[in-house]
């Protein structure tokens, strides 16, 4: 009878854990871009590994397994935040559209601005950097301008080295 | 029914759906447009392994798979930490390169 209460409760809890994983991958797929993404994979990193897992630990071999498995749950838990703030660091910093995908704060541009022009002339004397931040402003403003949310893939691909 | 049968259904199941999801992930991992979608694929492949892992520990009744799901996990968020780094690193890099071509473009024209 134990056993059978166990199965079902491993059961349940092992089906949601896999319902959650599949909202996950579709919701990766159902995103166009990074950060909307790593949502979604959030959603698979804790809802669904931690249901999966716990419902596993209840019908473990014995009690020791149960606590390793525990602790895999806790070790992932710890894990993934800083793996998510890696990723989200790596596609800030190497997006160059990144205002046609989000909102980045006025100030924050204007504090790149500001450090782009006072950085450029200490590395070499003549004025030109500043002409050329400019052009690149002008660049971004005219790729802006046709995309009003966000560009599908298509277009996306093939701006990709 | 016994209720080994039970248990090998649920984890048939499991793997069956874990699998697809993985296969999904992978090709996720190889249309994503950008480096990041990359790898937010692969730390997913990683999460549904580890439940496979726990999935086998299970059925075979070994509890030695459950520290292998965990030494798993660890090597998967490293996984994760080296990429995003080494490809900011990458990033950095190929500016610098660009802005030193285009100082000595313009230093030829200036001549």
């Amino acid at each position: 009878m134990i056993a059978w209460i166990r199965f079902l409760l491993t059961a349940v809890f092992v089906l949601a854990g896999l319902a959650v994983c599949c909202i996950g991958v579709y919701g990766v797929y159902r995103f166009n871009y990074a950060a909307n993404r790593m949502h979604a994979s959030a959603l698979n990193d804790t809802l669904g590994i931690g249901l999966c897992l716990v419902g596993f630990a209840i019908s473990a071999p014995d009690a020791f397994t149960a606590v390793k498995i525990l602790l895999v749950v806790v070790f992932y838990y710890l894990s993934a935040p800083v793996a998510s703030h890696l990723l989200c660091r790596l596609e800030i910093e190497t997006n160059e559209q990144r205002d046609a995908y989000m909102n980045v704060h006025e100030w924050t541009l204007a504090q790149e601005r500001a450090a782009a022009q006072a950085g450029a002339p200490v590395q070499e004397e003549a004025p030109e950097p500043a002409a050329c931040a400019d052009e690149d402003g002008a660049q971004a403003a005219q790729e802006e301008e046709p995309g009003q949310d966000a560009p599908a893939d298509e277009t996306e691909e093939a701006k990709r080295p | 029914m016994s209720i080994e049968t039970c248990y090998r259904a649920l984890s048939a199941l499991a793997m069956g759906v874990l699998v697809t999801l993985a296969i999904l992930c992978l090709v996720r991992c190889i249309k994503g447009p950008r480096v990041s979608d990359r790898v937010l694929a692969v730390n997913m492949v990683g999460a549904l392994t580890i439940i496979m892992v726990v999935v086998f520990a299970v059925l075979l009744g070994e509890g030695y798979l459950a520290d292998i799901a965990l030494i798993y996990a660890m090597i998967s968020f490293l996984a994760v930490v080296v990429l995003s780094k080494v490809y900011m690193g990458i990033y950095r890099e190929r500016k610098h390169e660009e802005a030193c071509l285009r100082e000595m473009e313009k230093e030829e024209n200036v001549k």
